[in-house]
């Protein structure tokens, strides 16, 4: 079939679907051949301390030593060695990540709360941690301490599925001055120096400096996901994963007297880089083309506190910290737009043990939440109802420890209430009951109720997002009459065919016609109806928020136990089943069509809805066995399953029965956005010589990373309307192996290590969140060798 | 731009942008093509098309069919419709009734057609993919006869067959 033919051909398929002046009806279609149809083309649619042993929760802890010989470069890199965690990556440092909690789309679930020396560290528009601004020197953490399941009572909000606790090294317990460098292929370098240590008996102080190179993986510019040529000229003519990171960081530790010190922890990175975004303007639909916007991003976070401890002895103590996570960070949401968000968080508690029984603790946190929004790269697009406005978080709890049989059997009562000023002006209950049973010190049997909330992130309450904007009506007028002189044109030229006119004579008599035509009322009137046809059936389509969105509720039984067989192999297993109440995620369907825009008065759209629409539960499992055969050997073999299904929820937006509004009530993806079996095994090898090596294996089940993209564009479809594309990144399981290997000389004080970090990763396109992200970006193997010189 | 420019970039404009949300309509077409490549033991004069949950290919589907006096469609839940349909078509967020419903069909000829390629090999007789910008099909020659359906030749040339 010609080009002519085939333009004849969709304008047919325009005429039936938009004159209603003719009411056609498809019969003219239902005419071609299967051959002529499949010439068509189509577009798809689509916080006091206690021992771990004893501890009545799912816990894991990653020690400095795992974490050094892990040989990872990033958080991400540490934390997916931790049973029960996922993360994807969309580049090299950008992630979205999960515990215990599969979403129904792409993203993170913000149900894990990430803390820094105790300060919180979540991105205030989703209630998420932002790994991209974010980094530290890998060897000045001192531990990460994961909880597996709510932080309950004394961490609350947003801890619903998972806590992730980073402690750095104490100025007190510091390992001197370190000087580390390291550089691996493709295009990575890190240099960091640390110093610290006590100055006299009363103050010790502890700093960091470190800077991070990245070049990028493999440039995705212009080729397909298997390196092939598709466009001649990307548009991508800068390095969008290329990285400099800047950090420093300065902690300081004063004993005031024998009863009572201060601290200070203050940790700073600076990122620059450059960020591709796009968004669709009102030429979008006549184009197909998006608008592009190169970023020269420059984000930065300070994180700090400022601790006071008074100790009354030995059964009591008291703290009051005062703490901040300020970020300037780019979301390259809708085009893009700088945001400038800050937590000034101030928290008291009081430990009190009455007794050898009771372990009291009471609390309360006020929480200042600043949101600032700004350099909107286009407000038509995207905007916020309160792009600048304060809100608070309050909360109180208390929390009894109740010990039998000195310490063999334990119950941990507790109950926290808490407000966020952001949705409402609730106090939102959560209760917490857990037991732990110690028959003796090699087994510890524990389980537990509780109740916990995760708050909506800004996005969540306030966004005005349109996905597409319809053209004006000036513009489906031209477009109309384009249309409707071609039908006249071809009919008129057909039938001067047919009486025997040649192509010159019926060409003039076909031109005279259209004139005609568009000429005369009849004419007029067809190309306005056909204009107003084309201008309703495709509105603005827009996001907003439904009608109020309240914090979603995790209610969860877990259980699980912990031993250790002879000395040498120690086991763990772990279940939990969590209802979901309250779950946010968007309607199917614009629901509110034809309304005023929230932020753009004058302006309508079909708004999809964003609100407490989902609701469904999470089942699973961390099995994990220890074995130490000989000293120096350590192996550890782990197994996570997590199922988590949803289904729509009974809402005050729509009717979750009407079929026309629903078409499913299970909203379960087919494909999990987290891998259900995660199998995890780490063996540490001390050898001869000083050497020693570590080995990281992990494979997961099959994940959802597929995506629809427009490769000639060189983006992602339009998820308002969906393009013409190309299946990308299909959904399969994922093998990651690391091996590091180290040599200390000199008494331990130079370290020379290599490493291997998911060698066996050829380049994937791991992630593709296409509300993010304009174009693709790989990650691969990364090949690499370091050096660490411990001065004193 | 000159004139010429704009009249091409609109006509291609409004070629493409009504074809958008279309693939539901071409998919529609594609499932009116199948009733007429392929016989059915009983004949093609009243054949009934099953379309599982809802979807824009039986809202298409439904107007098509008012012009076809051979052809009806029904919206059915589940597989233990199946007897009422000759053709089952089955949306991607429908997949997982699959196995369900090939257990259901049994040897009764009824065509199953799926929205991805894949479920051919699942037991769909029929699964649409999409190449480039086209949408096409792959069909088992084996699965259709073994219901004592017989494909035409047309159709087993433009499909792919596995």
């Amino acid at each position: 079939m010609n080009f002519t033919t085939r333009l004849l051909l969709a304008c047919v398929l325009i005429w039936g679907v938009t004159s209603s002046s003719q009411a056609q009806d498809g019969s003219d279609i239902l005419e071609m051949s299967l051959e002529d149809l499949m010439s068509m083309e189509i577009t798809s649619i689509s916080k006091k301390a206690e021992k771990l042993q004893n501890a009545s929760s799912s816990m894991y802890v990653l020690t400095s030593e795992d974490i050094t010989r892990s040989g990872a470069t990033t958080l991400h890199e540490v934390l997916r060695n931790v049973p029960g965690y996922w993360g994807v990556q969309d580049e090299y440092s950008s992630v979205y990540s999960s515990i215990r909690n599969s979403p129904t789309e792409n993203g993170s679930t913000g149900t894990v709360l990430y803390l820094l020396d105790g300060t919180p560290i979540q991105d205030l528009m989703g209630s998420t941690f932002s790994f991209v601004n974010f980094d530290i020197p890998m060897d000045e953490i001192d531990r990460i301490e994961i909880i597996r399941g709510s932080g309950g009572t004394v961490y609350g909000a947003n801890s619903a599925t998972g806590v992730v606790n980073i402690f750095t090294k104490n100025p007190e317990n510091y390992d001197g001055i370190n000087l580390r460098t390291e550089a691996a292929a493709p295009g990575y370098t890190a240099t960091s120096i640390r110093a610290g240590g006590t100055i006299s008996h009363r103050l010790s102080v502890s700093g960091y400096g470190k800077f991070r190179y990245f070049s990028g993986f493999e440039s995705m510019a212009g080729v397909d996901e298997d390196g092939n040529r598709t466009v001649d000229n990307s548009r991508f003519d800068k390095n969008y994963d290329k990285s400099n990171v800047f950090s420093a960081g300065l902690k300081l530790n004063h004993n005031l007297n024998d009863n009572s010190k201060v601290s200070g922890r203050f940790h700073y990175n600076g990122l620059q880089k450059y960020a591709y975004t796009n968004y669709y303007d009102r030429n979008f639909a006549f184009t197909g083309d998006d608008v592009l916007v190169e970023n020269k991003v420059k984000s930065n976070r300070l994180v700090g506190n400022i601790r006071y401890d008074y100790t009354f002895g030995d059964s009591h103590d008291i703290f009051f910290r005062a703490s901040t996570n300020i970020e300037n960070d780019f979301i390259k949401a809708g085009g893009g737009y700088q945001v400038s968000n800050a937590i000034y968080d101030f928290e008291i508690q009081d430990n009190i043990s009455i007794g050898t029984r009771y372990d009291l603790s009471l609390g309360a946190n006020f929480r200042l939440v600043n949101f600032d929004i700004h350099d909107i790269n286009n407000a038509e697009v995207i905007n916020y109802i309160e792009p600048d406005s304060r809100e608070s978080i309050k909360g109180v709890f208390v929390q009894d420890k109740i010990k039998f049989f000195g310490d063999r059997l334990n119950i941990i009562l507790g109950i926290k209430s808490e407000n966020y000023s952001l949705v409402n002006s609730n106090y939102y209950l959560s209760p917490m009951a857990k037991l732990a049973f110690i028959p003796n010190d090699n087994l510890t049997i524990w389980g537990g109720y509780n109740q916990s909330f995760t708050t909506p992130g800004f996005n969540n309450t306030n966004i005005d997002f349109f996905l597409f904007q319809t053209p004006g009506i000036e513009a489906w007028t031209a477009a109309a009459q384009q249309g409707v002189s071609a039908q006249v044109f071809t009919q008129a030229y057909d039938a001067a065919i047919a009486a025997g006119a040649d192509d010159a004579t019926a060409t003039a008599i076909a031109n005279t016609e259209v004139s005609n035509f568009l000429a005369s009322p009849t004419g007029q009137q067809t190309v306005a109806a056909t204009a107003q046809s084309l201008s309703q059936e495709n509105p603005n389509v827009a996001v907003k928020n439904g009608s109020a969105t309240v914090p979603t509720r995790f209610q969860t039984v877990e259980f699980g136990f912990r031993t250790g067989l002879k000395n040498f192999v120690s086991l763990e297993s772990n279940f939990f089943y969590t209802n979901i109440s309250d779950g946010v995620r968007e309607s199917q369907d614009p629901i509110h069509l034809d309304e005023e825009s929230i932020t753009q008065p004058g302006r309508f759209a079909s708004y999809y809805l964003y609100g407490n629409y989902a609701e469904g539960t999470s089942i699973g499992a961390e099995n994990m066995i220890r074995i130490q055969p000989v000293q120096g050997i350590s192996l550890e073999l782990t197994h996570s399953w997590l199922q988590t299904t949803w289904r729509w929820q009974t809402n005050e937006d729509f009717d979750v029965n009407d079929s026309n509004v629903v078409s499913d009530k299970d909203i379960t993806p087919d494909v999990p956005m987290i891998p259900e079996n995660v199998f995890r095994f780490k063996g540490q090898f001390d050898l001869p010589r000083n050497f020693n090596f570590t080995l990281g294996l992990i494979h997961a089940s099959e994940f959802r990373t597929q995506a629809n993209y427009v490769t000639d564009k060189e983006r992602y479809e339009n998820i308002a309307i969906g393009e013409s594309n190309t299946k990308i990144a299909p959904n399969s399981s994922r093998t990651i192996v690391n091996l590091r290997l180290e040599k200390k000389m000199i008494n331990d004080k130079l370290t020379l290590y290599a490493f291997g970090n998911d060698i066996t990763n050829r380049g994937i396109i791991a992630d593709t969140n296409n509300i993010y992200n304009v174009t693709l970006s790989k990650i691969g193997a990364m090949y690499g060798f370091g050096i660490n010189f411990r001065m004193k | 731009m000159n004139k010429k420019q704009l009249v091409i970039l609109l006509l291609a404009g409004l070629w493409m942008y009504p074809s958008v949300a279309q693939e539901g309509r071409f998919k529609a077409l594609f499932l009116v093509k199948f009733s007429e490549y392929i016989e059915w033991p009983s004949g093609n004069s009243d054949l009934t098309i099953g379309v599982v949950g809802n979807t824009d290919v039986f809202d298409e589907l439904k107007r098509f069919t008012a012009q076809k006096a051979n052809l009806s469609v029904i919206n059915i839940q589940s597989a233990s419709d199946s007897p009422k349909c000759d053709i089952i078509y089955v949306p991607g967020v429908k997949l997982k009734l699959i196995g369900e419903l090939v257990s259901n069909i049994g040897s009764k000829s009824t065509l199953l057609v799926s929205d991805d390629g894949n479920q051919v090999k699942k037991g769909a007789d029929i699964g649409f993919f999409v190449d480039g910008n086209k949408l096409r099909f792959i069909l088992s020659k084996e699965n259709i006869e073994s219901k004592k359906m017989v494909p035409s030749s047309k159709l087993l040339a433009l499909g792919k067959t596995i």
